[in-house]
């Protein structure tokens, strides 16, 4: 997902998520891969294509057809003449639909 | 006797799926009062809940706005219990709770409210946000084996 949305793949980016994904951005939200498609999302791909992104530390469980994901990243950059730097925490929520792994839920945080 | 077996088939069913609901309406009910625990702990500056309520694992981590706490000790010692001495009052509220159960795996989202007053600068915050919640079933017991929160100011 970070990889689609940093080149800018909608499709690919689009394709991660479950029609009825959740997802919690700086205090926001947005109730369905169709709603984040059409408002947050190209502007998350412009923003993340100016930054330059590090894993620092990353966690991944599965349990059974569920698998969750907790992520720290360290992110910098100028984005419309603003300088940024910081650490960015995210955790989701995947659940295996039909043989493919789909995110029901993401909360993103800086 | 083919309809003594659908109808004993039938029971059987029905039997089954009013277990299933029950055991679903018990961990929802159970989730519900770790969240409802946490809140007062969190209000009081109380660990005690945390404790209880979430699993202590090496790797455990639990995210606020940017931050982390590493592991529940850190949580409880650097974060929750500090807060009491820290701060004048704290108000957090969850709502629109929403929990989702797979098998031994749980989540809750809910909408947060957070008011406060800080001792040393007087100064007052009011925020609104979200918080997910992740669980995992050890021994019949839910567990919190995750947490993430964030929030902005209310406008």
């Amino acid at each position: 997902m970070g990889h689609a949305l940093q080149t800018g793949d909608k499709e690919l980016a689009r394709a991660q998520l479950a029609s009825d994904v959740m997802i919690y951005e700086g205090g926001r939200v947005e109730r369905s891969a169709d709603e984040y498609a059409h408002h947050h999302m190209l502007s998350d791909m412009k923003y993340l294509a100016a930054m330059k992104s590090e894993t620092l530390e990353h966690q991944v469980t599965i349990l059974g057809n569920t698998a969750i994901s907790a992520s720290r990243s360290h992110t910098k950059g100028t984005y419309k003449g603003k300088e940024r730097n910081y650490q960015g925490m995210e955790t989701m929520v995947l659940e295996k639909q039909n043989g493919k792994w789909k995110i029901k839920h993401i909360h993103w945080s800086h | 006797m083919t309809k003594f077996v659908a109808i004993t088939m039938l029971c059987m069913l029905a039997f089954s799926s009013n277990a299933h609901d029950k055991s679903h309406m018990n961990d929802e009910k159970q989730i519900t009062h770790i969240i409802h625990q946490i809140k007062y702990g969190w209000e009081n500056g109380d660990g005690k809940p945390f404790r209880k309520h979430f699993l202590d694992f090496k790797g455990a981590r639990y995210f606020e706005s940017g931050g982390q706490n590493v592991g529940l000790t850190d949580l409880v010692e650097h974060h929750v219990e500090p807060e009491k001495d820290a701060l004048v009052f704290l108000n957090l509220d969850f709502s629109n709770i929403q929990i989702h159960i797979e098998d031994e795996f749980a989540w809750a989202l809910a909408d947060t409210a957070v008011k406060g007053e800080v001792r040393k600068s007087g100064k007052t915050f009011d925020k609104t946000g979200f918080q997910t919640f992740l669980f995992k079933k050890v021994d019949g017991d839910w567990k919190v084996l995750h947490t993430h929160s964030s929030s902005r100011n209310r406008k």
